[in-house]
Order: C-alpha cells, then structure tokens, then sequence
C-alpha cells in the first residue's frame, strides 16, 4: 500500500496538481470573488490561449530544444487571419477579388504558422543553428512581418464568427476553452500512444541513442517545431478573436509564460522528461496565480515578482527530489 | 521530509498572500477606473482625478493599468465583471479593439463611461466624455501660422495610430496649415506619444532635413521629446515646437520660451464629470448624453501665466 | 495503392477547404460596395443647408442686441440666446446685421454695424463655429468625432464656394446672417468674427 502511494506520488504531474490545488483552496479563503463560476470561466479562458502556445513548447523542449518565436509568429497569424477576412486581396490586373471567409481565415493562419514553425525546424535540423538562436532570429522575423503587414495598425472590425470564437459560449463553457481543451486531449494522447510521441521522448533523453535505434530524429525536430507554430497560429487566432483585432505587438512576452508552465509542470529543460498533462498544470497554476493576486487587490509589480518564485521554486523542488531519487 | 517540501511552499505562499489582502469596506459600490496606461503622467492626473471624485461620491474607487495593451485590458475586464463593480471609468487603449470590452460590460449590466478617448460603436457606452482635440488643433493650427509665418518648412511627429485623437489632433491641424501653400510638411511620422522615440524621431528627421523650422507634436511629452533633440542638436531657438495636452513640463516650457503652444486639456473636468455622471446613472438617470466634449484651450506665451497643474490655475 | 488513397484522402480534405476558404467576386463590384458604406457628410449637411438657412436668418439676434445683451449679465445671455458645444468656455450665436460700408481685404470683409466692429472671413474658414451654432447636428447622432467633424469641413467649403461670392464688391452695403463665437468671460472683443451663412450686397 505504502509502495503504491510512493509510486502514485512519483507520476511527474502529481507534485504540480498537488501545489495547484492547494493554492485554489488558498484563494478560495482569501477571496470571496475566486470560487465563482464567472471567475472560473474568466481563469480558464485567460489560461486557454497560453495553453495552446504550451503544449507546442512542451513538445519543442522535450526534444531538448526551446522555441522563442511562439509569441511572434502568434501575432503574425492573428494578423494575417484578421487582414484576409477582412480585406481579402484586390488584383488590379484581373479585376478579380479574393475574399477570405472565417474559414478562409484560420487556414491562412495555420499555414502561415505551420510553414514558420517549419522554418523553424529546417534551420535546427539542416543547419545545425542551435534552437534558441534560431528562433530568437525568428522571433525578430516574424514581429518585423506584422509590422510591416499591419503597417503598426490594429486591424478591426472581423465580424461575428471571430467574436464568437472569441467570446462566444457553447453548452454553457467559453469556446476558447473549447479550443484548448481539444487539442489538450489530443496531445496528450498523441505523446503517450503514438510512435511518434514516444520518439520524441526518446530524441529528448538520448538524441544519438536514438539516432542510432532507426528513429528519423531529423523528420520529427522538423515535426515538432512546426506542430509549435500550428499551435502558435491557434493561439494567435484566439487572441485575435478574443480583442475583435489583431494587434501588431499582440503574443509579446507569450514564449516566457509558456516556458514558465512548460517547467512548473515538471518538463525538464535538457529534454526527454515531462508530460503534457504536467504542462497543463503549470499553466493552470500561473493562470491562478494571476487572477488570484488580481483579485486580491496585490499591486502588478508585486505579481512580477511572486510569479518569478514560485516559477524558481518549482524548478528547485523539482531538481530536489529527483535528486534523491537517483 | 521531502514529500512534504510542495505542501510547505504552498503554505508560505498562502501566508504570504495573506499578508497581501487588503480588506475594504463596501459604502456604495465599487468603481473601477480603468486606464490605458499609468506611463503618462497626463494619465495619471485622469486616473487619480477619477478615483478622487469617485470616492467623494461615497464609491471605492480601484485603478487598473492597461499598459497600452488591449489584452491587457481586456483581462482587467474580465476581473472587473466578475468581482461586482458597480460601473467603470474608462480610457480606452484602442477606438476599435476596445469596443469589445465595453460592449461586453454594457450587457452585463455595468455601466461604462469613457473618458478622454471615445470607442468607435457610440452605444457600446453610456457617455464619452471626449476631449474636443480638432478644435484644439485648429486653434493651435491657426496660432502656429501666426508664428512661424506663412512660408516655412515643418515636421508633423504624431502619436499612436489606433488613437482617433492623434487623427483628430493631425486633421484639426492640417485643416488649417494645409489652407497655406507656403507651409511645406518635409515628414510626418509616429513616435507613439513616447517621449524617448520622439527625441530619436526628430534627430533622424533634423538630419534628413537641415532646413526644419518648425514641428508639431501631437501631444506634450512627444514635444518635450523633439525640443531636447533640438537642445543637443544646438538648434534650439532656430525650430518652434508645438505640442499638445497642456502637461506640467511643456507649460513651464512655455513660460521659459522653449516651447511656442499647446492645447490645454482638462483632465480633471473629464475624470470628475465622468464620475459624477456614473452617480447620476447610477442613481436612476437615463438620459444621459452620448457624448460630451470638452472643449481645449490654446496655451501660448501670452497666456501662459493662466494656466498650470494641468488645467487652469485661477478664475479667468 | 496505399499511396493512391492518401493522395484522394488529401484532395478530398483540400478542395473543399479551399472552395469554403475564399470567396470571388469582381473588383470593382466590390469596391463600389465599399464606397457606398463609407460615412458622407453631403447626406447629413444638404438638406439642413438648402432648407434651413431662411429659419436661421429669422430666429438671429441683432449685432446690437448682442452686444447689448453681452454687456449686461453675460453669462444668463449666452445660457438663453446662444448655443453650447459640451463642456467649454465658448457659446455660439446667430447674428444677423448690415453693413452700410465696408473694406474688403484679402481675408476679410470690415465694416461696423450697429455700433460694434463686424468682420466676416472670406478666404479661410476654419473650424466647427458654423456646424456648432447652427444646432442642425446633434453629436450624438455620428459614429465617432471624425464623421462629426467631416460635417464642419463639409461646411465650411460650401460656405466658400456659394455664400461668398467670387469677386466681393467695391461699394454699397453688405447684409448678413452668421455665426460668430463668444466667450462669456470676455463677452467684449474689440471685433466679431461671423462666419456667414447668408451674405447679400445691395448698391
């Protein structure tokens, strides 16, 4: 019995859900305004869009990388969607106009964020660039893409269907936790049951082992940084359709709080350790960290600074018991 | 030992935060004031003025900083509709994107009053009480040909341009200016009511343009911004600088004949009449107007002595 | 065969998501919906300007009796006869007088009338005066302050295309009907300016 509570203690999401609940009683106690359904609902829309960006990184740092663009190439699909649909393209020459619809819209922004992400990866795997240079250069690329596609405007006025994805409700639960919620599940099936979600376990703890063992480690970086990207243009599209705009500096500071949740949950750094539904946690934890202090009436420098160590003390417990464990 | 290291961060963070909490007492209702961004000492005479009048009315009165974000916005939207505010005081961050927050608190119920900057969708607030900044502007337009002459060359630096005030202010402007052929605008770029990207902004355009004579700044900070970088560039005496706003520093720099004009706004008068106007709602008045401006006065050498502290220091 | 079917598999998810993704339609079709959305202050301002002008004329206060009641309670005068915009230091008012001789200048008609200095702008005019004291626009009726302020350009350029005329007479008298702005505080500046909504001259 006692070795069965050991193990069950030891599964990498426990700790995290553990810390995760007790803080939701904590705040339950000092703020009648926290346990609300609204104010759930608000948690859980505010998390949805870093859980998006989340995931990809989970899976970008599980392979021992780290993806800094997420925030950028957000921006620029939320931009690119929002100029489409609401401008569409003129072409003088064949007096032809090319209007984009919803739909029209999130296809141009998960290719725009599925072929950066691929960038992404191409420069990681073909040129050898290690991971955070490449995506610092990317993430410098894609914010000077929206400032020259916006020209510093915000675009606005999109029209029903972004409002609805945005701030629309469906059987009584916000669409973008809808949204979130999907590709949660997903994931987290997709890491635990598929070859290639044990792959990029294996590229993580071993990249030559596994090299070495048949794996196309190549093939699946190149998968995993552009899966980041897809997931950065969802995001992208949730923020958007959350404002009603795409603004040109939108996602700036994204890539930190994904990192953030990305370790609070139990991922480590150096790659091949960590889960999804840890990751979740994570955000989970930040997104309550937030409202709570908000609610609690804590000045926003004093919130800087809490985030900052409880992100530190994470890592440290983390790094403490596995530690004693080997 | 270890097992217990998560359950004992969790229980000094729950003592720390308890040591946060500060406990309020109800009286009438809570308001929030939500401004656009607390970097901006203009804002910030709007905000407390705001918080000030509010609590005199009998509210408590909480201040929110947007940080120039809509996002960040609209999550202090979020928590103000589900914390039990009574109405909201609000200095939009953008005339489209903001729409959707003020829309959202209309249907919940919460009364939304902006203040200084209007949102695009006139019944997605209750009153906008706006700042008149195209008649400022063609007052300021009309005394910037008075002194700097019908002939001259001048550089436009404007503020942020999802504001429909910097296009008030720009238009107003140029809806005189432009009657002259004489006056040539030599550049016209944005410096996002920043002070720092304005001083850069004008060295690039001093150094483009030797012959400047004079720029127009679409608010008070981007002026004293563009007069330092006139000051290091030995200029100073040689290009007129016009501002807009009406804050502390750029009226002392008129006293001191650094800076020719600005626009007085009435940050106070906005602040306290958008609370006032929350009570009167509040109280069961509907018919309150849709929006209200508020007129701004030129300040020039002439009259400087009147004004000051942001408004007008003593009865006319 | 395998190949074959991931090849339909992948046409079948793309055409469709291709043809729900975009819509055609001519250029200039479109365009022409997009003018026809965008705000014109000619709707708005015409009627009032051909109908409304006489109205104006009829309810407008003498430059004498402006002045006269500007000298006395200021304040209460302004409150009953003139118009406000929001919260500010001016009130508007409708003046209606004639000039039994006048200079012209380049920018303005001179002249005294009733005792009190009148001059009438005739080459620039700028600014809301005209829009504000006629009480034809309620503000609350336009999208945002841009649209409300396109009225007053709108304006102001048919009073410099049709009120004044292209060559202002030498001689004679000049009748007119304007605007002119007051601030209660200062109810006596040396001159009025009146930006006119009607300017007639007689020999």
């Amino acid at each position: 019995m006692k070795a069965q509570v050991k193990q069950f203690l030891d599964k990498p999401v426990v700790k995290p859900l553990i810390a995760l609940l007790l803080m939701v009683i904590a705040m339950t106690l000092l703020s009648e305004n926290f346990a609300t359904a609204d104010n759930l609902f608000n948690v859980l829309r505010q998390v949805s869009v870093n859980l998006c960006v989340s995931v990809g990184m989970t899976l970008v740092i599980l392979t021992g990388g780290i993806d800094l663009s997420v925030g950028s190439i957000l921006a620029l699909s939320g931009a690119v969607a929002a100029g489409l649909t609401r401008n569409g393209l003129a072409f003088d020459g064949a007096n032809l106009f090319l209007g984009f619809t919803f739909w029209g819209g999130i296809l141009a922004a998960l290719l725009v964020g599925g072929f950066l992400g691929a960038f992404n990866g191409w420069m990681v795997t073909r040129f050898k660039v290690p991971p955070f240079v490449a995506t610092l250069g990317m993430m410098t690329i894609a914010r000077g893409l929206t400032m020259l596609y916006t020209g510093g405007f915000p675009i606005t006025g999109l029209g029903a269907s972004f409002r609805f994805l945005g701030t629309g409700w469906l059987l009584g639960i916000p669409m973008p936790v809808w949204v979130a919620a999907v590709i949660i599940v997903f994931f987290a099936f997709y890491m635990k049951k598929t070859p290639t979600g044990r792959y990029i376990y294996a590229i993580g703890g071993n990249p030559r082992a596994s090299l070495l063992s048949g794996i196309r480690v190549d093939r699946i970086i190149l998968w995993v940084y552009t899966l980041a990207g897809l997931l950065s243009a969802v995001a992208g599209l949730l923020v958007t359709a959350r404002l009603d705009s795409a603004q040109p500096n939108a996602g700036t500071g994204y890539e930190l709080d994904a990192i953030a949740a990305v370790v609070i949950g139990g991922t480590s750094l150096s790659g091949g350790k960590g889960s999804v539904p840890g990751t979740v946690v994570g955000a989970l934890i930040i997104g309550v960290l937030n409202n709570g202090l908000v609610l609690l009436d804590v000045s926003p420098f004093w919130q800087q600074v809490i985030k900052g160590f409880v992100i530190l003390g994470a890592v440290i417990l983390d790094k403490y018991a596995t530690r004693k464990q080997a | 030992m270890k097992r217990a290291l998560p359950f004992l961060l969790a229980a000094i963070l729950t003592c720390c935060l308890s040591a946060c909490v500060k406990r309020a007492d109800s009286g009438k209702g809570r308001i929030a004031v939500v401004i656009s961004t607390l970097n901006n000492p203009w804002f910030v005479v709007l905000g407390e003025a705001a918080v000030q009048r509010a609590e005199e009315l009998g509210y408590e009165a909480v201040l929110f900083d947007s940080q120039n974000s809509p996002s960040k916005e609209a999550e202090h939207f979020d928590n103000i509709l589900s914390s039990g505010y009574k109405a909201i005081l609000f200095n939009p961050t953008d005339a489209d994107g903001s729409t959707v927050n003020a829309r959202s608190a209309m249907a919940r119920g919460v009364p939304v009053f902006c203040m200084d900057r209007e949102i695009n969708e006139p019944g997605a607030a209750v009153t906008q009480i706006l700042s008149d900044n195209y008649s400022g502007c063609i007052a300021l337009g009309q005394y910037f040909v008075q002194s700097v002459g019908r002939q001259a060359n001048y550089v436009e630096i404007l503020g942020l341009v999802g504001d429909n005030n910097t296009w008030a202010r720009s238009r107003g402007f140029h809806s005189v200016v432009d009657c002259f052929e004489g006056l040539h605008m030599l550049s016209q770029q944005t410096a996002d009511f920043d002070q720092n990207k304005a001083m850069e902004v004008m060295e690039s355009m001093m150094q483009a343009h030797p012959d400047i004579q004079a720029v127009f700044c679409g608010n008070d900070a981007m002026a004293m911004g563009a007069y330092q970088a006139i000051l290091a560039a030995g200029k100073s005496g040689r290009i007129k600088v016009f501002g807009f706003d009406g804050a502390d520093d750029a009226v002392n720099a008129i006293r001191e004949g650094k800076v020719e004009a600005t626009g007085m706004q009435f940050p106070k008068t906005m602040a306290e009449t958008a609370a006032t106007f929350a009570d009167r709602y509040l109280a069961g008045e509907r018919n309150l107007p849709g929006k209200i401006p508020v007129a701004v006065e030129l300040v020039n050498a002439e009259n400087v002595s009147q004004f000051g502290n942001f408004g007008r220091r003593e009865p006319r | 065969m395998k190949k074959a079917v991931k090849i339909l598999l992948a046409a079948a998810l793309c055409i469709p998501a291709v043809v729900f993704a975009v819509y055609t339609e001519p250029l200039d079709a479109h365009r022409e919906k997009e003018r026809m959305a965008q705000f014109k202050p000619e709707e708005r301002a015409d009627y009032h300007w051909e109908h409304d002008r006489q109205a104006l004329r009829d309810a407008a206060l003498g430059v004498g009796e402006l002045s006269r009641g500007l000298a006395g309670d200021a304040q209460n005068f302004a409150d009953a006869h003139g118009r406000v915009l929001g919260i500010g230091s001016k009130t508007f008012f409708v003046v209606k007088g004639t000039l039994p001789r006048f200079d012209a200048d380049e920018e303005y008609i001179l002249g005294t009338c009733d005792g009190h200095a009148v001059r009438i702008p005739v080459k620039y005019i700028f600014g809301n005066l005209a829009r504000d004291a006629s009480g034809w626009f309620d503000i609350d009726d336009f999208q945002n302050t841009m649209a409300f302020n396109e009225i007053s350009s709108y304006l102001n350029g048919r009073i410099l295309a049709e009120v004044i005329p292209a060559s202002i007479p030498e001689a004679g008298s000049c009748f007119f009907c304007g605007a002119v702005e007051i601030d209660p505080a200062a109810p006596d500046p040396e001159c009025y300016t009146v930006i006119p909504y009607l300017l007639d001259f007689h020999e």
